[in-house]
C-alpha cells in the first residue's frame, strides 16, 4: 500500500493528505465544540475538494479523455462526487457530523483505490468514444455520491433517532432531523440515478443496438433504482417508522456498492459489457 | 426542513397497522401469482405442443394463465392501486432481478440433474422472460394507471402523473419491440452484399433464425485501426520469496507468482526515479525510435597493427539492405556463402594464403563465383563467371553485381584490428520501428550502469533489466496500442436492381437508419481484415421508449423540486 502510494501521482498524494487533514479536523470538531472549528473543517473540506478537482482535471488532460475508464479513476471520481454532495449537504443542513462520516468514507475509498491504482493510462475502446459517456457517468456518480451521503444520514438517524443537538451543528437551529436529511439527499440521488439509468439505456442502443440487454450491471442498476423508489414511496405513505426506513436506505446503499464493485463475483459476470479496466 | 417525518401519504392517509396488513396480503398475492406463472408456463410447454401445428400454442398457455389469474382477480382488483401492494411489487421485481444475476441466463439450457430440472421448472434460466417475472411488470403498469387516475389532473400534479405514467410508456415500447421487433446481424466481407439477417434471441445473442430485408446491404470498405504505441519505462516487481517457500515446503516447484507492475514513467530523458525501499535509482538516458548501431573506426587505420583484421561490407541484395562483418583470423567468420543472393560468395584475408593465390594464378578458374578481399594490399579479386578482375579496395565505393545497380556491395571499413571499432547506438529515423531505451541504473553514490530496454514484439522477447539487489526489473512497453481505436464500415443500401439508395459510414455509436431499420457496427475479426459484422435492429417501440425516458426524468424533477408538496 505504501509502495503504491509512493508511485502515485503528486496530486493524488496531496489529495489524500488533504482528506486525511479533513478527517482529523472533523474529529477534532466533535470534541472542540466551537462553531469556528466546524467552519474550519468545512473550509478544509472545500480545499480538499478543489485539490481532488485538480487531480481529476490533470488526469483528464494526461489521458486525453474523461478519466472514468478504470476502476481507479472511477474511485477518485466517487471521492469527488461524495465531497461535492457532502459540502452541499453540510452547507444546506448546517450539520458537521456528515462531513466527519463522509471524510471517513473518502479516506477508505482512497485507501482502496491505492490497491486498484492503474499504472498505465488505458485508451478508450470505440464504444466509449462518445459524448454520452460523460453525462452517463457523471449522473451515476453524482447519484452514488448522494446516496452514499443519504446512507450516512440513515446511519446517523439510527444513532440519533430524536435528532441532534445544536452543538453538533454549524447553524443556529435547535435540532436536525436525520430522517429529513436522508430523504432530501436520497431524492437528489434518485433523480440522478434515474437520469443515469436512462442515459445508459439510450447510449446502449446507439453503441450495441440494445437499450436493455439484461446485463448483470444493468440489472443491478435497476435493483438499486427499485430499492430507492420503494424507499421514497414507503416514506411518503408513512407506513414504516424512521428506523426501518433508515435500514431500507442502508440496504439501498449496499445495493449501490454491489452494483459498483460486485459484478465480478456474479456467475453471470462473463455476460457483462460493463466491466472496469484494472478491476 | 419543516417537513414532518412520516408525513401523510400523497396517495391518501393510512395507518401502520392497516398498511402492515396490506403489505402481508400483497406479498401473499404476489407469491401466488408467481406460482400461477410457473404452473401455467409449464402447462404451456406441455399442452402447447399439441397446438403447435395450429400456431395457437401461445394461446393455450395464455388461457391457462388467465384462468389461474381469474382465481385471484377479486383481491387483485382491490389491491392493485394500493401503495403497499405496489411497493411490495417493486421489492418483488428487485428481488427477482437480483436473483436473475445469480443464475446464468441461457435460452434452451438442457435440464441436467435435480438442480437443473428445478431451475428449468421455475424458469430461472430464462428468468427475465418468464411469465411470472413479466406478470410483475403487468401488475406494476396496472397499478400505475390506477394510482395516476385517482390523482387530480392539475399543474401541481403534472410531475406526479408524468413520473407514474412514463414507466408505462417504457414498458409498452419494450413489449412492442419484443413482439414486433427483432435484432440480428448481417455478416459481410468487403464487396459482398446481402439481405439476410441472422436473428439473435434474448440477451445471450443466440442466433436461431434468419429473415430477409426488402433491400440489400453492401460492404464497400472496412477499416480497422489500433491506437498508436505509447512507449513508457515500466518498473515491475517479481517477488520470488513466495515461490521459494512453496518449493521448500512441498518439495516440488510451483508456478511463480506473476510479475506485478508498480509504476510506469513517460520517456523523459534525465528525470531520476528511485526504486521504493532501495538505494537504487534509474533514469532514461536516450530513446531511439528506430534503433541501429552506428559503427566508427579511426581514420588513420594504416597506423594500426594488424592483430585481428576485419571488414565491414554493406550489401544491396534482392532480400533488402544488410551488412556483414568478416574477420580474417577467425575460421568460419572469414567467409560468407551466397546466402543473400548477391551472386557470389565473400572471402576476406589480410594476407592471401598460398592456396588461394595459386587458384587465382591458374586458369581456368572454375565455375564458382567468389569475391576475395585482400586487406594488406587493399585489393578486391572478382572471380565471376570464369573471369578474374582485380580492383583496388576503397571504402564506400559501390560495386554493382547486376546491370541496374540493384544488387551490389560497398566496403564500409577495412580494419587492421577490429578491436578499435566502436559501435555507437543511433536511430535510423524518427519512426517507431525499432524502439530502444538506453537507461542508466545506479546505487546511491555508486557508478552508473547503462542498459538497453526494448519491447516484446512478434517473435522477439523484450529486453528487460533486473535491478541488482532488488526483486524489481525494468522494461519498456506500450499498452495503448493493444486497444482498438476504431472500426468502421462504408455501407451502401441497394434496391432489387442494384441501384444505390443510400451510402453511409457506420461506426460504433454512429448507426445508420434506413427503412425502419438501424444498422450498427457490431463485429470485426482481427484475423480477417475484410470482414465486418453489421448489427441490424427493427424496434418500432423505440420512439415510445425514448419519450418515456424523457418524461420520467422530467416528471421526477417536477415532482421533487417544482411543486409545493414534497410527496410522491
Amino acid at each position: 500500500m505504501i509502495e503504491s502510494f509512493y508511485y502515485s501521482s503528486l496530486l493524488f498524494k496531496v489529495s489524500a493528505l488533504a482528506y486525511l487533514l479533513v478527517l482529523m479536523a472533523y474529529l477534532a470538531a466533535v470534541f472542540v465544540k466551537k462553531r469556528w472549528m466546524g467552519k474550519a473543517s468545512l473550509a478544509l473540506f472545500g480545499a480538499a475538494f478543489l485539490i481532488c478537482s485538480a487531480l481529476i482535471a490533470s488526469r483528464w488532460i494526461a489521458a486525453g479523455r474523461p478519466p472514468f475508464k478504470s476502476l481507479y479513476e472511477s474511485l477518485v471520481f466517487a471521492v469527488w462526487t461524495i465531497s461535492l454532495v457532502s459540502l452541499v449537504a453540510e452547507w444546506r443542513f448546517r450539520v458537521k457530523l456528515v462531513g466527519l462520516l463522509s471524510s471517513l468514507g473518502i479516506a477508505g475509498i482512497l485507501l482502496f483505490s491505492l490497491s486498484k491504482r492503474d499504472v498505465e493510462i488505458i485508451a478508450l475502446p470505440p464504444a466509449l468514444q462518445t459524448w454520452m459517456f460523460i453525462p452517463h457517468v457523471i449522473s451515476y456518480f453524482v447519484a452514488y455520491g448522494a446516496l452514499f451521503v443519504a446512507g450516512l444520514g440513515a446511519v446517523l438517524h439510527l444513532f440519533f433517532p430524536g435528532g441532534m443537538a445544536s452543538h453538533h451543528t454549524l447553524g443556529e437551529q435547535e435540532k436536525i432531523d436525520f430522517s429529513v436529511f436522508t430523504y432530501q439527499i436520497a431524492k437528489l440521488g434518485f433523480l440522478f440515478l434515474t437520469a443515469g439509468l436512462l442515459l445508459g439505456a439510450w447510449w446502449g442502443q446507439n453503441a450495441w443496438s440494445n437499450y436493455w440487454a439484461w446485463d448483470p450491471k444493468e440489472n443491478w442498476a435497476l435493483v438499486t433504482w427499485l430499492v430507492f423508489a420503494a424507499y421514497l414511496h414507503l416514506r411518503n405513505i408513512g407506513s414504516m417508522d424512521g428506523r426501518k426506513l433508515a435500514w431500507v436506505v442502508i440496504a439501498g446503499v449496499l445495493a449501490v456498492v454491489f452494483t459498483y464493485l460486485g459484478m465480478d463475483y456474479l456467475p453471470t459476470a462473463g455476460d457483462s459489457l460493463h466491466t472496469y479496466s484494472g478491476n | 426542513m419543516e417537513e414532518k417525518k412520516n408525513n401523510a401519504s400523497s396517495f391518501g392517509g393510512s395507518n401502520h397497522q392497516a398498511d402492515n396488513q396490506l403489505f402481508r396480503k400483497s406479498a401473499l398475492l404476489l407469491s401466488l401469482m408467481v406460482l400461477a406463472g410457473i404452473i401455467s408456463q409449464n402447462v404451456f410447454h406441455l399442452v402447447g405442443q399439441l397446438f403447435q401445428a395450429t400456431g395457437l400454442d401461445w394461446l393455450a398457455g395464455l388461457v391457462v394463465y388467465l384462468a389461474i389469474t381469474a382465481l385471484f382477480s377479486k383481491p387483485l382488483f382491490k389491491l392493485v392501486d394500493q401503495p403497499p401492494f405496489n411497493v411490495t411489487n417493486l421489492a418483488a421485481i428487485a428481488l427477482a432481478t437480483a436473483l436473475g444475476t445469480f443464475v446464468p441466463q441461457h435460452i434452451g439450457l438442457p435440464s441436467t440433474g435435480t438442480v437443473g430440472k428445478l431451475i428449468n421448472l421455475l424458469q430461472l434460466n430464462d428468468l427475465f422472460h418468464s411469465w411470472w417475472y413479466v406478470a410483475f411488470f403487468v401488475l406494476l403498469a396496472a397499478g400505475l394507471v390506477k394510482i395516476s387516475s385517482r390523482k387530480n389532473w392539475s399543474l401541481d400534479n403534472l410531475g406526479f402523473h408524468l413520473a407514474h405514467l412514463s414507466p408505462i410508456l417504457i414498458l409498452c415500447g419494450f413489449w412492442v419491440d419484443y413482439f414486433l421487433g427483432f435484432r440480428g446481424i448481417i455478416k459481410l466481407e468487403e464487396g459482398q452484399q446481402s439481405n439476410t439477417v441472422l436473428l439473435s434471441k434474448g440477451h445471450s445473442g443466440f442466433l436461431h433464425d434468419s429473415t430477409e430485408l426488402g433491400f440489400h446491404l453492401r460492404l464497400d470498405h472496412f477499416e480497422f485501426e489500433k491506437y498508436q504505441p505509447d512507449y513508457r519505462i515500466q518498473l515491475w516487481k517479481q517477488d520470488t520469496a513466495g515461490h521459494a517457500v512453496a518449493v521448500s515446503s512441498h518439495g516440488s516447484a510451483s508456478k511463480a507468482s506473476p510479475p506485478e507492475i508498480l509504476a510506469s514513467f513517460p520517456l523523459e530523458p534525465g528525470k531520476i526515479h528511485r526504486i521504493f525501499g532501495t538505494q537504487m535509482h534509474f533514469r532514461l538516458s536516450k530513446f531511439y525510435p528506430d534503433f541501429e548501431f552506428d559503427y566508427e573506426y579511426p581514420l588513420r587505420a594504416d597506423t594500426i597493427e594488424a592483430k585481428d583484421p576485419g571488414l565491414m561490407v554493406d550489401l544491396k541484395t534482392p532480400e533488402g539492405d544488410a551488412f556483414v562483418q568478416l574477420q580474417a583470423n577467425k575460421a568460419g567468420r572469414n567467409k560468407l556463402g551466397d546466402v543473400v543472393n548477391l551472386g557470389a560468395a565473400l572471402e576476406f584475408y589480410w594476407e592471401m594464403p598460398d592456396e588461394v593465390r595459386n587458384t587465382l594464378n591458374k586458369k581456368p578458374f572454375g565455375k564458382e563465383n567468389r569475391i576475395i578481399f585482400e586487406g594488406k594490399t587493399e585489393k578486391i579479386h572478382f572471380l565471376l563467371n570464369g573471369d578474374l578482375v582485380v580492383k583496388p579496395l576503397k571504402t564506400n565505393e559501390f560495386h554493382a553485381m547486376s546491370d541496374n545497380d540493384s544488387i551490389g556491395f560497398s566496403v564500409r571499413f577495412l580494419m587492421p584490428d577490429i578491436g578499435y571499432m566502436k559501435a555507437v547506438p543511433s536511430t535510423k529515423s524518427e519512426e517507431l520501428k525499432n524502439p530502444v531505451a538506453k537507461v542508466e541504473v545506479w546505487k546511491k553514490g555508486g557508478p552508473a550502469q547503462a542498459v538497453y530496454l526494448y519491447p516484446n514484439s512478434s517473435g522477439r522477447k523484450g529486453g528487460t533489466f533486473m535491478v541488482p539487489g532488488t526483486s524489481h526489473f525494468l522494461a519498456m512497453e506500450s499498452t495503448k496500442d493493444k486497444e482498438t481505436k476504431f472500426y468502421k464500415s462504408d455501407l451502401s443500401v441497394l434496391d432489387e436492381n442494384g441501384q444505390v439508395l443510400k451510402e453511409r459510414s457506420v461506426r460504433v455509436n454512429e448507426p445508420m437508419q434506413f427503412g425502419g431499420y438501424r444498422f450498427y457496427q457490431t463485429d470485426y475479426d482481427s484475423n480477417n481484415p475484410s470482414y465486418s459484422g453489421i448489427g441490424v435492429s427493427h424496434e418500432p417501440g423505440l420512439i415510445v421508449i425514448y419519450l418515456g425516458f424523457f418524461l420520467l426524468v422530467a416528471g421526477v424533477t417536477h415532482m421533487f423540486y417544482f411543486r409545493g408538496r414534497q410527496g410522491l
